[in-house]
This record gives C-alpha cells, sequence and structure tokens, in this order.
C-alpha cells in the first residue's frame, strides 16, 4: 500500500495560511503612520475650522457635505441640473427652510 | 435605512432561513402523518430518507441563528449608535420603535427551540429504531413560527427606524427610572436581599444539578429563577462595578471592547447553563424510550450546566470583590 | 476526527477530479465576494477617517439664510451670540469657492490668521501669521500650475482684478483628502477675492463650554434670530456616516443579484448530477457508505468551494481598496472633477466587516447546496448500477 498523502491537511493548510495572510496584511497595513496622518488631519481641520473632507471637487454640496444650500440645484445657472455623478452616491438629509435644529423642535412639540 | 450593508445580510440570511424552514416543515407532514416504524413499505424508506435532509437542514439554520444573534448584537451595538441621533448604545437603538426589545427576545427564544430540537434529534440518531421520530418534528412548529416572526419583526424594525429622529437613550432610561418596566424597578428594590437570593439559587443550583438526578424539574425552575435574577442583578449591580461608574446601569456597554466585550463570554455562560438544565428536563422525559446508556450525555448536560452558571457568578463577583478591595 | 479527515480527503480529491467545472465556479465566486467586500472595506475606512478627522471642531454651525440662499452674517450677530449663556466662544469663518479657469478646477478659499504652529503636515516658511499677499495652499493649485513653495499665485477677485500672493507654506499631499483643493489667505485678502464686506462673514463656528449643551443652546439660537440655520457636529459627522450607507446598500444589491444568479449556477451544478457522479455515489452507498457521510461529503465539497472564495474574496478586496486605492470605486466619488485627492486609507480592520462578509457570502451557498446534496445522498445504489 502506498503511503497516504492526506489531501485534507494540505488543504487545511492552505486555507490557515490564506487566513494568516490575510489577518497579516490587515494588520501591517494598519500602520503607524497613518494614524499620525490621521492625527494631522484632526489637528488641520481643528485650526482652520475645515467641516469636511475632500472627497469630490466637482459641485459645491459634494465638496462641502454638511454644510447644506437649500436650492442648490438651479444655483449655478437657471435651469442647471444638479445631477453631478458623485452627488448621487450621497443620500440627502431631510431638511425644511428652518434648518435642521427648527425641524426637530417641531417635532417634539 | 433597508439598504445598510448590515441590515440586508440579516435580513438575506432570515429570508434564507424562513425559505429553508417552511421546506422542511412541508417535508416532515408526511412524515407526522405516514410514519410507522414496522412496515417495511416504499413510503417508509422515502420518509426515512427524509429525516436526514431535515435533521441537516435544521443544523445549518441553527448555527446561522447563533452567528445572526452574534450579527444582530453587533448592529445595534456597534454599528447602528452611529447613525441614529442620540442612541449612543444598544439602549437606545432598541427603543427607536416598538419592535426593538421584542426582535432581541425572539432570537434569543429561537436559539433555546433548536437547541431542543438538536438533542432530540441527536438522542434519536443515536438508536436504531427511531424512538422518537414522528413526535420531535412537532418541534419544528414553534421553531417555524418563531422564524417567521423574527423575519418580519426584522422587517418592520429595520424598516421604521428613521436616522432623523431622535433616540432616548440611557439619559431618559435613568431619569425614569421609577417606570413599571420590570428592569427600570431598581430604584425601588433593596440590592441586598437579591444579591443574597441570587448566591442562594446558585448554590442551589449546582447542589439541585448534581446530587438530584431524579428531579431535574426543581433545577429547571431554579435555573429559571436563577437566569432571571442574574440578569435583573447584572443591570442593576454588577455593571457598575464593570464600568467602574456608580450611575451607569447600561446592560449593553459590556458589549464594548472597552469592556473587552466580557458581556458576550456572560450572556453565552448564562445562556448554556440554562440550555442545559432545560435538556436535562427533556431527558428525563425521553430516557424511558431509549436503549443506549444516557449516563455520559447527562454527566455533559450537568458540566455545562454547573460550569456555565458558575462562570457567570465568578465573573461578576470578581469585577465586584475587586471593586470592594481595591478601595 | 480521522473519520472527518477521510470524508474530507474524498471530497477535496473529488472535487479536483472535477476541477475544470470547479475552478470556473471558485473565480465567479470569487469574484463577487471581491466586489461586495470591497465596498464594505471602502466606506468603513472612509468612514473610519471622517469620525478621527471631524473629531474636535465646535459643537454648533451657523450660517444665515436670506430667500433661501446662504448670505454673508453680520459683526454685531457674533456679538450677542457670544453672549448667550453656555456658549463658550464664537469662531467666524470666511469661505468660499473660486473657479480657476486656466485649469478649470474648483478651489476652496477659507481666511484665517491664526498662527500654524505644530501642524506636522504643513510645510511652512513662515512662523507668524500671513500678510496680506501670502498664501498656504493644498497640493491641488502647485500641482495643477505647476508652481511651488516661494513661487507666485495669482488669483481675481470678485470685481475682475488680479492679485498675486506669495505661496509661504504648502500641506503635504498626505492629508490630500482634508486640504487638497484648498487655499488659505489672510482675512483681508480673502474679504477681497470672495467679494465678503468688512465686518461680514460667511458663517460661524460656535464652541459650547458643554458638548451635551450642544442642542440647548443651538435651539436657542436658532430661536432668537429668524432665518439662521444651525448645524450640529453631530449631524456633521451623521452626514458622512450616511455617506455610501445609501448608494453603498445599492452597490451591496446589486452584487447580491450576481450572487443570486451565481447561486443558481451553483444550484443548478450540484443538482444535475451527471451519470458519473451518480455512479459514483451510487457505488460510494453500494460499498458501506451511509447517507449522512455522503451528505457530510457533500457539504464538505460546498465548504470548500466557499471558504476558498471567500477567503480569496477577502485578499482580492483588501489589495483593491488598500494598496491600488479602490480604483473601480473611487471614480464614483470623483464624478466631474478636475482636481480630487490621491488619498490612501487607512484600513479600518475590523472583525465584525469580516464576519459580515463571510455572512453574505457562506450562507447563501450553503443553502443552496444542502438540497441537491440530499437527493445526491438518498440515490440507489442498486438502481443507479442497473441503469448506469
Amino acid at each position: 500500500m502506498m503511503p497516504r498523502i492526506r489531501v485534507s491537511l494540505i488543504y487545511l493548510y492552505v486555507l490557515l495560511a490564506l487566513v494568516l495572510l490575510f489577518t497579516s496584511i490587515t494588520l501591517t497595513g494598519h500602520t503607524v503612520q497613518g494614524r499620525q496622518r490621521m492625527e494631522g488631519e484632526r489637528r488641520i481641520a481643528a485650526r482652520f475650522l475645515l467641516s469636511d473632507l475632500c472627497l469630490s471637487t466637482e459641485s459645491r454640496h459634494t465638496r462641502h457635505l454638511s454644510q447644506p444650500e437649500l436650492l442648490a440645484a438651479f444655483q449655478d445657472l437657471p435651469g442647471f441640473h444638479d445631477h453631478f455623478p458623485s452627488s448621487s452616491f450621497i443620500r440627502p438629509q431631510k431638511l425644511n427652510w428652518q434648518g435642521v435644529v427648527a425641524q426637530e423642535t417641531l417635532r417634539r412639540e | 435605512m433597508l439598504t445598510h450593508t448590515w441590515i440586508i445580510t440579516q435580513t438575506l440570511g432570515q429570508t434564507i432561513a424562513v425559505i429553508l424552514l417552511l421546506i422542511v416543515v412541508f417535508k416532515s407532514l408526511p412524515i407526522l402523518m405516514h410514519w410507522n416504524r414496522e412496515s417495511a413499505s416504499f413510503l417508509q424508506l422515502k420518509l426515512e430518507r427524509r429525516t436526514y435532509l431535515i435533521s441537516t437542514i435544521i443544523q445549518f439554520v441553527f448555527w446561522y441563528q447563533i452567528a445572526g444573534l452574534l450579527l444582530f448584537l453587533i448592529t445595534v451595538n456597534n454599528i447602528l449608535p452611529g447613525s441614529i441621533k442620540g442612541a449612543m448604545c444598544a439602549t437606545g437603538v432598541l427603543s427607536v420603535n416598538i419592535f426593538g426589545y421584542p426582535l432581541l427576545w425572539i432570537k434569543l427564544i429561537a436559539v433555546i427551540v433548536y437547541a431542543q430540537f438538536l438533542f432530540l434529534n441527536r438522542m434519536d440518531g443515536r438508536e436504531p429504531l427511531y424512538p422518537l421520530t414522528p413526535n420531535k418534528y412537532y418541534w419544528l412548529f414553534p421553531a417555524l413560527l418563531l422564524v417567521i416572526a423574527d423575519f418580519i419583526l426584522s422587517l418592520l424594525y429595520f424598516s421604521k427606524i428613521e436616522p432623523d429622529i431622535i433616540a432616548t437613550c440611557c439619559s431618559i432610561s435613568f431619569s425614569t427610572a421609577k417606570d413599571s418596566s420590570i428592569f427600570f424597578i431598581a430604584a425601588n428594590v433593596r440590592m441586598v436581599p437579591m444579591l443574597i437570593f441570587f448566591y442562594l439559587s446558585f448554590a442551589l443550583l449546582v447542589i439541585s444539578v448534581i446530587f438530584f438526578n431524579r428531579g431535574p424539574e426543581l433545577s429547571f425552575v431554579i435555573s429559571l429563577g436563577f437566569t432571571t435574577t442574574a440578569v435583573f442583578l447584572l443591570k442593576n449591580h454588577f455593571v457598575k462595578y464593570i464600568y467602574g461608574l456608580p450611575s451607569h446601569n447600561c446592560l449593553f456597554d459590556i458589549f464594548w471592547g472597552r469592556y473587552y466585550y466580557i458581556g458576550y463570554i456572560l450572556f453565552s455562560a448564562l445562556i448554556i447553563s440554562l440550555i442545559c438544565s432545560l435538556l436535562l428536563l427533556t431527558l428525563k422525559y425521553i430516557e424511558k424510550g431509549l436503549s443506549a446508556p444516557v449516563k455520559p450525555i447527562r454527566k455533559i448536560l450537568q458540566w455545562g450546566a454547573v460550569l456555565g452558571s458558575t462562570l457567570f457568578t465568578l465573573l461578576c463577583s470578581i469585577y465586584w470583590l475587586n471593586w470592594i478591595f481595591l478601595d | 476526527m480521522n473519520r472527518w479527515l477521510n470524508i474530507l480527503d474524498y471530497a477535496i480529491i473529488s472535487l479536483l477530479r472535477r476541477r475544470r467545472k470547479q475552478i470556473a465556479l471558485v473565480v465567479i465566486y470569487t469574484l463577487v465576494v471581491a466586489f461586495f467586500a470591497s465596498v464594505i472595506f471602502f466606506t468603513g475606512a472612509l468612514r473610519q477617517e471622517a469620525v478621527y478627522v471631524l473629531s474636535d471642531l465646535p459643537e454648533l454651525w451657523v450660517q444665515r439664510l436670506a430667500g433661501g440662499r446662504l448670505v454673508p452674517i453680520a459683526q454685531s450677530k457674533i456679538d450677542s451670540i457670544a453672549v448667550i449663556r453656555g456658549v463658550k466662544r464664537v469662531l467666524p469663518r470666511l469661505w468660499g469657492y473660486y473657479y480657476d479657469s486656466p485649469s478649470g478646477a474648483v478651489f476652496t478659499i477659507t481666511g484665517s490668521d491664526s498662527l500654524p504652529k505644530g501642524l506636522k503636515l504643513l510645510d511652512a516658511a513662515i512662523g507668524g501669521g500671513l500678510d496680506s499677499n501670502q498664501v498656504f495652499c493644498g497640493s491641488g493649485f502647485p500641482e495643477t500650475h505647476f508652481t511651488g513653495l516661494g513661487q507666485q499665485l495669482g488669483l481675481i477677485d470678485y470685481k475682475g482684478c488680479l492679485h498675486s500672493f506669495e505661496i509661504v507654506g504648502r500641506f503635504s499631499s498626505q492629508s490630500d483628502l482634508l486640504t487638497r483643493d484648498l487655499i488659505i489667505l489672510s482675512p483681508s485678502a480673502a474679504r477681497k477675492i470672495l467679494g465678503i464686506a468688512k465686518n461680514n462673514y460667511t458663517d460661524l463656528a460656535v464652541e459650547v463650554w458643554n458638548p451635551d449643551e450642544a442642542e440647548t443652546v443651538g435651539r436657542k439660537i436658532d430661536r432668537l434670530f429668524p432665518s439662521v440655520r444651525v448645524v450640529t457636529s453631530a449631524q456633521l459627522r451623521s452626514t458622512y456616516e450616511a455617506l455610501f450607507s445609501h448608494r453603498g446598500g445599492i452597490f451591496i444589491y446589486g452584487a447580491l443579484i450576481s450572487l443570486f444568479s451565481f447561486l443558481i449556477l451553483a444550484w443548478d451544478r450540484a443538482s444535475g448530477l451527471s451519470r458519473e457522479e451518480r455512479q459514483e455515489l451510487g457505488i460510494l452507498k453500494g460499498i458501506g457508505w451511509q447517507i449522512s457521510d455522503v451528505l457530510w461529503m457533500k457539504f464538505w465539497e460546498g465548504a470548500v468551494i466557499s471558504l476558498t472564495s471567500t477567503i480569496c474574496g477577502l485578499v482580492l478586496a483588501y489589495l483593491h481598496v488598500f494598496y491600488l486605492n479602490a480604483p473601480l470605486l473611487r471614480p464614483f466619488l470623483i464624478g466631474w472633477s478636475v482636481l480630487y485627492p490621491e488619498y490612501r486609507l487607512q484600513p479600518a480592520f475590523a472583525f465584525s466587516e469580516v464576519l459580515l462578509i463571510v455572512m453574505l457570502a457562506v450562507v447563501p451557498f450553503i443553502a443552496a447546496t444542502i438540497i441537491p446534496a440530499w437527493r445526491g445522498a438518498v440515490t440507489d445504489p442498486a438502481e443507479v448500477m442497473q441503469n448506469g
């Protein structure tokens, strides 16, 4: 009888190796430099009062997501449509004329 | 909120569970009606083959539901508090609408029902004659009901979450402590009698499980009492020592990494202990029909009940004592 | 233990025997998993970045509206907000957009006179505040205009006059995600370029003493001043929580549909047993395998395929998002921007995310293969051998 090769063990080792590979690249990816970079960004944001990340610069409302401008749809020129590619990936927040806090006040009362 | 990744995953999983259990119940109906142990007909052969499918599917759904419970806990503890205004932990997330807490309860009860069925199935499979066979399938109906309830409640709960409405978290829960709800009567109950009752019921549980083999009803009742007291005391007494804050009576913050995920350990210990004492009770009723020795099984269950409750009591007491002796 | 390994052995060998069919399956499966894992990793990392970077900001943001548009806010309002109880400090902001016609890019102009000390990512030539003819800028302007530190930067004000500034500081490209399109001017110069009158500001940031009171103070400001909008920093951060959770979910739906079509393939493959396979199962039953053994063997086949593909998909997604910088997802956010950040994301490793992906990938596959596996397992040996 020929010596049996445990294919299952080989497979389990390969699987384990893949899991280890994934864990190790994940852990090494989480670098000190990355932490420091984020720390630096945090201080810049606090210093210059930057309220938004620069994910996209194509339109004003996707540049400053948290600074809502009502009626933004026709703000650049009359009839100018607002369907920028990036704005379709951001969920609009519900607002009314008075702004967000006022809306909550209304709901509570 | 149904477009949230975490919620999609859970809804998908629940849909799969409902479909699989519907198939299982549908397939088990003929077994319930036509099962005849003595017969050697083709129908009986077909039914016997079918039992394999049913037990495989239930096993799969059981493990999925355990993982799903974990996923649900992670969702309400760590994922959703970020997107619901005012919610700082699961208390706020679960109370954003009326479906939150019932959903959690149903998920917990479902795990116990699956455990019961799997145990019966396991005991049945050891016997050549399948003594439990038609009857154990009656447990599938509560399981199906629970899965459907779980599915519907999940849909209602997740779809009714509105991130814009402010949730009332602990800030409100604490100030209305005199609320009639059972977990908020803390202000009116003295802790010392409760603590005495807790340790007493723990001791009784251990003694009855180990020494009274004939009376598992007793130990099951004690176990129920122990579990209820344990959850109550955990919420109103022990958590303070885990957090190191005298006023913070939040049951859910213990699931956070900040407290080393101790909540997962505590609650799994408690649930394992409860399930084991329930199964000891079940074992007593099915014992007569079984031919294989049940002693080793009973031993395992006893160990499970004792070790689970001991782990819980020990961990809580260590936190408490640690705090007393530190000062 | 040995019995399990034997069954697993058999399952793998039989998979390898039919490897041509299986490889296609594993490749498609891996790609599907890699796709939705990429979305989850990418959005998770962006969210982490936003929450961390924006955590030190003031609690309230006050803007003035007239006719539904943002209009500058006057100094007198700052003074009356500053005396509200609970308010620690009012920090006026001067900012706006600047369309740069030579490059076609839109920059963000910010006025600031604070001393930029101790900022690691700012490469500054001066230590004090900005003079009216000096600027700091992000990496965007120098790159599009091929200039650098110490050179000139020309901006056209709202009247059409060209003003020239000296670049005295440049943000490192590491902070691109925050500062890519920034041009920081002294307040007087910023007023000139943006066309904001003296004693007016774009909007206000309000610091409060006790962050828990932020909502109350915000509501008070909202009541005292008509035509004012108050945004809390909690809302500001929840904007970034919502980012992608909407369309990110739609992405996942898309991935789910591909997952379903793939599952149908898997179901079909598992249930349509070929003649050889049926014969093989019949022989196994004939030589004494139990139904449960065959069932386990089939289960292991499914598990081997799905685990292998899930792990490969995870690795692939990780490489895609964090080493290649998500070339397939970023274009959606960039849109028509001329200027966009070349950010490198910090991986947000969360066990829960991996659990989520595994649940999304493995559970449906196993569920789809249970019943076909059982059908195979209950094959009658005698029947197969006679007919086969």
